[in-house]
């Protein structure tokens, strides 16, 4: 029995000794929902975050009549400057109270200067640090800081954080130009030889004298620094190369008959590259089955016909083409291989690979590409015939 | 009836304890060595583990009443307690590494401010209770939390198997298996924890076919460390994987379904904490139960609580950082291991054949003669 | 001894203990004085002193308690065929060759359970329990009439146990009614009724119900062997024996299951399970019990089994809310937030805006509130009952939370654990489960999941090193048995239930042929 009671006793002081090491009330808190870095004179950094205020109708009763009412900001961007970026993360502390609960951080923005000079020195920390998720997105600004990127107000999500996040996600169901890349890939990307990332740029465009944010432009990264830009075509072109499968997206091509803009969506896409090297030369052979529905055209003529289908696939697949040699052509101008290629090598080809991998700078450029695309067009939705205005 | 443990009971216990740490540390281990291929490196080593799994059940049906009867029976009264004490060491010696190893993962990625004292002791007194409430409760707990934990590692591999890039994969062995065949017999070592249930022969139901759970024991642990070690290879890539500490972890902390399942690592760390609770508790009633039986007493609870006294300010001295934890288990632990694993039972297995030969000799001869 | 008092005149009156171990003397004066002795201050016991025979001249005496007789049986039975009807029979010759007892005995008396008794012992325990007594001058024993009759609850359909379809028969509080109730269930001479007396006060009736060939003799055996260790002065209820009898006295999960509805009773005796009933109380104690059979009700046994399989799962769940969500919420907002998510952490953080305690402490004192109201309400006037019900709870948390005391998401929480808690059949089971989920509560307090997992595995071996009369108290989860499994998480099918659980009944297990 006197056994019993010391174990318990013991149990009772292990957990009132334990105290609450870890422990964060949520309400002791703030979220961050997006962090990012900007270059700042005099060798620094500026570290920017941006926090979500808690929604007004959530406190209870009391407030619920005032809902409709404007209430003030929905969020607030705090700088500082600081050396490092952890440095610059809890500087925060001095002009903000709360602890910060970085988990939930969805995107990351890094500034256009800053991703010019290099962030080879930041990955360790975002690597390390056992808060920061891998799942947030990855933004360049353009022409813009940090900061600015991160005050600019959006009229149907409260939080500018999440409107980015929702609108790089929405583009790519549903346009397809930029492909949207997680935190986690951003960093593997740039430490994996053979492939370098790529990020979507972030642009503050002026609507009527309003601010918004636009996302616009492919950030291309060479050895963790920005080397230039894909433009909505090339990053079309990338998009096409991307490893997983791609669900979503438009094409606009031409009528074969008037020449009249006829719009095919995408349902989904898939692209292998294998690698060749042949009589010295290396050759990449890019696979790219894509399939779509008949969405929408401007003149009368009827397309969804047994003969007209195969000549619109036809267009499909050289506008597809057209778009991938201008992505690759303007990768191979930049000298960095955002597609992978020295991966697809690697692993057709893994001991020539350890000879060309000290200089696959050189060797890039020089590459060629084989494209084999295969586009069908499947449904047409509610109608199969168009309407036949009389005009 | 009912202090013997089952088939499966012995198949759930052995799995847990070869799962225990090896889940969290041994992946990166391989992923270094054998980069894209380290999933076929931890099959080759597993087929080295199914050999081992064959000696084991060899010495079980050869100890009917004991380990500590067999090693004195085989190597002598004196040497065989002094090997008995070696082992009951290495035991102590294994317990307090294995707490402590997951103690540090524990430290390092969720709970950073917790003293490392109050986790050890926290997990030692459940451990304790376990180990002193003795081997058939310890037996009915596995068989219940193998199904949780095997749910949730299905579970986990699944919600992964939709994010991996099967590309990371390539290239196939490119240098030929030989290299990894070579490289193989060091990372046998998780599968050789299987050992530890010859210690446990006297609780053991069925000896003459005790060698089948552990048989498939291995198997189901080539399984999941092959698939663990193929998907986190996919998911990063070897580059990346061979960076962090805890890949395994790492790659839970990606999962990602839809907008509301994500982020599960606590959860799913939780969950693993069954691994080392048991781990630690079969540790410490095997420390008990073959103390006893050197010592021959009759009850192996007043050895619990010795052996929890020095297992838990070892667990905290042992180590000064995480380099030098890692360091050991790199480059020695293994090595220390496979002597108590498979060295030593590999001299029990050749003893008792030998002496199996020279009995039936003297048997033949006494046979001839009386004839 | 200094001198002998004179024979059938006790000089120092004897005491109560020294009278009960007496026989029955020939006197009938002397039987009379000792029984007043005995009964002195008992102001319900009735001596109704009479005479009868050829020439009225035989003394007689008829002993009862009053209300626990039917005086009309009485009148009928006994002092109508005795003083009226003997002049018809009188001149029979067998009587007059016969003695008058052995006539009464065997002639008269018009009462269907007829029994003699020697001592004085036998005479108290007999008019306790509600028998008539005749001693008749001259003999030395008393003839027991059985003419028991007692206001007592009729058969209803049991409060505690709802089902809603199925048989709806309850026990109640006279043991003669509940064997009757089991009996008709159970037409064979296989189902054996035992009983036995325990209670040196109370001396109440204990019956042990099992049948023959089906339940295992050891278990029979060891039930017995536990009663009859037991020297109490009173038994109530079932409730008495089960911790007198159970295997681990330092355990708040129940090792007997209780039960007030016979069909469930011999739905357990057929599984080869014994059944104790105790005189007075409507509820049977059926052992050996094991935990998933907690989960279990008996009408998913009456209803199909795919809906009772889904229920039986639901169920399954509800044990585990009741004993985690509380404690999982707690770690979650305090230790493992990412785990929220995003929108709903800055609802619940608003929420918590200004609350003035640590999660843990509002998990506390909203856990221990409900558990207040809770008890309230079953405590309740019934007339009151309702103003003050789990509605009134609702009216206090909302007010809490416009206080600013609690945050509304942890009323949502506290309240559909207590709904969860109400869920379960067992009413024991369910309290085992709500004291569990404090530790917890605390531990998820201190260390978040770790502390909660602990908790689990700690509660886990508890439970597995426990046994219910030698049957491990996991079972069939652990040791698993997959056939038995199968009627244990989902209900099986009745055509596939071909035989009876293994750790209940190992020997006698067909069922079906």
């Amino acid at each position: 029995m006197l056994k019993k009671w010391t174990a318990i006793l013991l149990a009772a002081s292990l957990g009132l000794s334990a105290g609450c090491w870890d422990r964060q009330e949520v309400e002791e808190s703030f979220v961050t929902i997006a962090a990012g870095v900007d270059t700042c004179p005099g060798n620094k950094l500026r570290f920017t975050e941006q926090i979500p205020l808690p929604p007004p109708e959530a406190k209870g009763k009391a407030t619920r009549t005032e809902k409709t009412a404007p209430t003030g900001p929905s969020f607030v961007t705090i700088s500082t400057v600081a050396d490092t970026f952890t440095d610059g993360a809890r500087k925060v502390h001095l002009n903000t109270p709360r602890g910060p609960l970085w988990q939930h951080a969805a995107c990351y923005v890094f500034g256009e200067n800053f991703s010019r000079q290099g962030f080879a020195g930041e990955i360790d920390w975002l690597q390390r640090n056992r808060q920061i998720r891998k799942i947030g997105y990855v933004f360049i600004t353009r022409n813009a800081t940090v900061s600015e990127v991160l005050k600019v107000p959006t009229e149907v999500e409260r939080i500018p954080a999440v409107a980015l996040v929702s609108m790089i996600k929405n583009q790519d169901t549903s346009l397809g130009i930029y492909t949207p890349i997680k935190l986690g890939d951003f960093l593997g990307q740039s430490i994996t030889p053979g492939i370098e990332p790529t990020a979507p740029g972030v642009e503050i465009v002026e609507e009527g004298g309003k601010k918004r944010l636009r996302i616009s432009g492919t950030a291309v990264f060479k050895q963790a620094k920005l080397v230039g830009w894909l433009n909505e075509k090339e990053s079309r072109g990338y998009r096409w190369l991307r490893p997983t499968m791609i669900i979503g997206g438009t094409k606009v091509i031409k009528c074969p008959i008037c020449d009249k803009p006829v719009l095919l969506d995408t349902l989904r896409s898939t692209s292998k590259i294998k690698a060749e090297i042949k009589d010295g030369e290396i050759i990449m052979h890019i696979k790219i089955r894509e399939e779509g529905n008949f969405y929408e055209q401007k003149c009368r003529h009827q397309l969804v016909t047994p003969e007209m289908i195969p000549i619109l696939n036809r267009e499909a697949e050289q506008l597809i083409a057209e778009q991938v040699r201008a992505a690759v052509t303007r990768a191979q101008e930049l000298d960095s291989d955002i597609f992978g290629f020295g991966q697809a090598l690697h692993s057709a080809y893994p001991r020539e690979w350890t000879r060309l991998e000290e200089h696959w700078e050189e060797v890039f450029p020089t590459v060629k590409i084989e494209l084999d695309v295969q586009s069908e067009v499947r449904r047409s939705y509610l109608t199969t015939r168009t309407l036949e205005f009389r005009y | 009836m009912n202090d013997k443990i089952s088939g499966f009971q012995l198949y759930s216990i052995s799995i847990f304890i070869i799962f225990a740490t090896a889940i969290i540390y041994e992946p990166r281990h391989v992923i270094e060595i054998a980069q894209s291929n380290g999933w076929i490196l931890v099959l080759l080593s597993g087929i080295w583990g199914l050999l081992l799994a064959w000696l084991y059940s060899q010495l079980i049906k050869r100890g009917q009443t004991g380990f500590v009867p067999l090693v004195e029976s085989l190597m002598g009264k004196w040497v065989g307690r002094l090997i008995i004490l070696l082992y009951l060491v290495f035991i102590l010696f294994h317990c307090a590494l294995s707490l402590r190893l997951f103690t540090d993962f524990v430290i390092s990625v969720v709970m950073v401010v917790l003293p490392i004292s109050v986790l050890v002791a926290a997990l030692l007194l459940a451990s304790a209770y376990i180990a002193r409430q003795g081997i058939t409760a310890l037996a009915q707990l596995c068989q219940i939390l193998i199904w949780v934990n095997s749910i949730f590692a299905l579970l986990i591999l699944l919600a992964v198997t939709g994010q991996v890039d099967w590309n990371n994969l390539l290239p196939v062995l490119p240098e030929g298996i030989l290299l990894l065949a070579r490289a193989s017999w060091k990372h046998t070592y998780p599968y050789t924890e299987a050992f530890w249930m010859v210690l446990l022969v006297p609780f053991i139901h069925d000896k003459k076919r005790a060698g089948i759970p552990l048989l498939v024991s291995v198997l189901f642990a080539m399984f999941w460390f092959s698939s663990f070690i193929l998907l986190i290879t996919a998911y990063f890539n070897h580059y990346l994987a061979g960076i962090f500490t805890f890949p395994a972890f790492s790659m839970v902390r990606g999962i990602y379904l839809g907008e509301f399942i994500q982020r599960l690592d606590a959860l799913l760390i939780a969950v693993w904490i069954n691994n080392i609770v048991i781990k630690t508790s079969l540790l410490l009633f095997l420390f008990a139960h073959t103390g006893a039986d050197l010592l021959r007493l009759q009850n192996h609870r007043p050895l619990v609580l010795p052996g929890t006294l020095i297992v838990a300010p070892l667990s905290i001295l042992i180590f000064d950082n995480v380099a030098q934890i890692q360091n050991f288990h790199d480059q020695l632990f293994h090595l220390v291991l496979l002597f108590f694993t498979v060295v030593l039972p590999l001299v029990f297995f050749l003893i008792s054949l030998w002496k199996r030969g020279e009995n039936r000799a003297q048997k033949m001869d006494s046979h001839t003669t009386c004839s | 001894m200094r001198y002998l008092p004179p024979k059938g005149q006790p000089e120092e009156p004897l005491t109560d203990a020294q009278i009960l171990t007496q026989s029955l003397a020939y006197d009938l004066q002397t039987n009379h004085t000792y029984l007043e002795q005995l009964l002195q201050g008992c102001s319900d016991a009735v001596m109704r002193k009479f005479k009868f025979g050829k020439d009225r001249d035989t003394d007689a005496l008829l002993v009862y308690f009053d209300g626990l007789v039917s005086k009309t049986e009485a009148e009928a039975s006994i002092l109508y065929p005795l003083m009226l009807e003997m002049d018809q029979i009188e001149d029979a010759v067998e009587t007059q060759a016969g003695n008058i007892y052995e006539n009464t005995r065997d002639r008269l008396l018009a009462v269907t359970d007829l029994l003699e008794c020697d001592t004085f012992e036998e005479v108290m325990q007999h008019i306790a329990s509600g028998d008539g007594v005749l001693i008749i001058d001259g003999y030395n024993q008393g003839l027991v009439a059985g003419i028991r009759y007692w206001q007592g609850r009729p058969v209803e359909s049991p409060d505690q146990e709802v089902i809603v379809k199925g048989p709806n028969e309850g026990f109640n509080e006279t043991l003669r009614i509940n064997t009757a109730l089991l009996r008709r269930r159970l037409k064979t001479n296989c189902f054996k009724i035992e009983s036995i007396s325990i209670g040196r006060y109370t001396k109440t009736n204990t019956i042990i119900c099992y049948i023959k060939g089906v339940a295992d003799e050891s278990l029979i055996q060891e039930v017995k062997n536990r009663l009859e260790k037991i020297d109490i002065d009173g038994v109530l209820d079932t409730n008495y024996l089960e911790e007198l009898m159970e295997d681990h006295h330092y355990s708040v999960f129940p090792q007997a299951e209780h039960t007030e509805r016979p069909d469930r009773v011999v739905a357990h005796l057929l599984e080869g399970r014994v059944a104790l009933m105790v005189d007075g109380s409507p509820w049977a104690m059926v052992v050996p019990a094991t935990l998933p059979q907690f989960w279990i009700s008996p009408e998913d046994y009456y209803s199909r089994y795919v809906p009772a399989s889904l229920i039986r799962l639901l169920r399954q769940l509800a044990f585990l809310i009741t004993l985690l969500l509380p404690s999982l919420y707690v770690a979650t907002i305090t230790y493992h937030q990412e785990m929220i998510p995003t929108p709903l952490l800055l609802t619940i953080a608003a929420s918590r805006e200004g609350v003035p305690f640590p999660a843990l402490v509002e998990a506390l004192m909203m856990e221990i509130t409900f558990e207040f109201l809770r008890e309230a309400g079953i405590r309740m006037p019934r007339a009151i009952g309702p103003a003050i019900s789990i509605v009134g709870a609702l009216v206090i948390g909302d007010a809490a939370v416009s206080a600013g005391l609690v945050s509304t998401p942890m009323v949502v929480v506290v309240a559909f654990t207590g709904i969860a808690s109400f869920i379960f059949p067992a009413y024991n089971a369910g309290m085992a489960i709500r004291i569990a989920r404090f530790p917890m509560l605390i531990l998820a307090g201190f260390l978040g999941y770790f502390g909660i997992m602990i908790g689990l595995i700690m509660l886990l071996v508890r439970l597995a090193s426990m046994t219910s009369f030698g049957v491990p108290y996991l079972s069939p989860l652990a040791p698993t048995n997959q056939g038995d499994l199968s009627d244990t998480l989902v209900r099986r099918p009745w055509w596939a239930m071909r035989q009876r659980p293994q750790n209940i009944s190992p020997d006698n297990r067909v069922r079906q042929e």
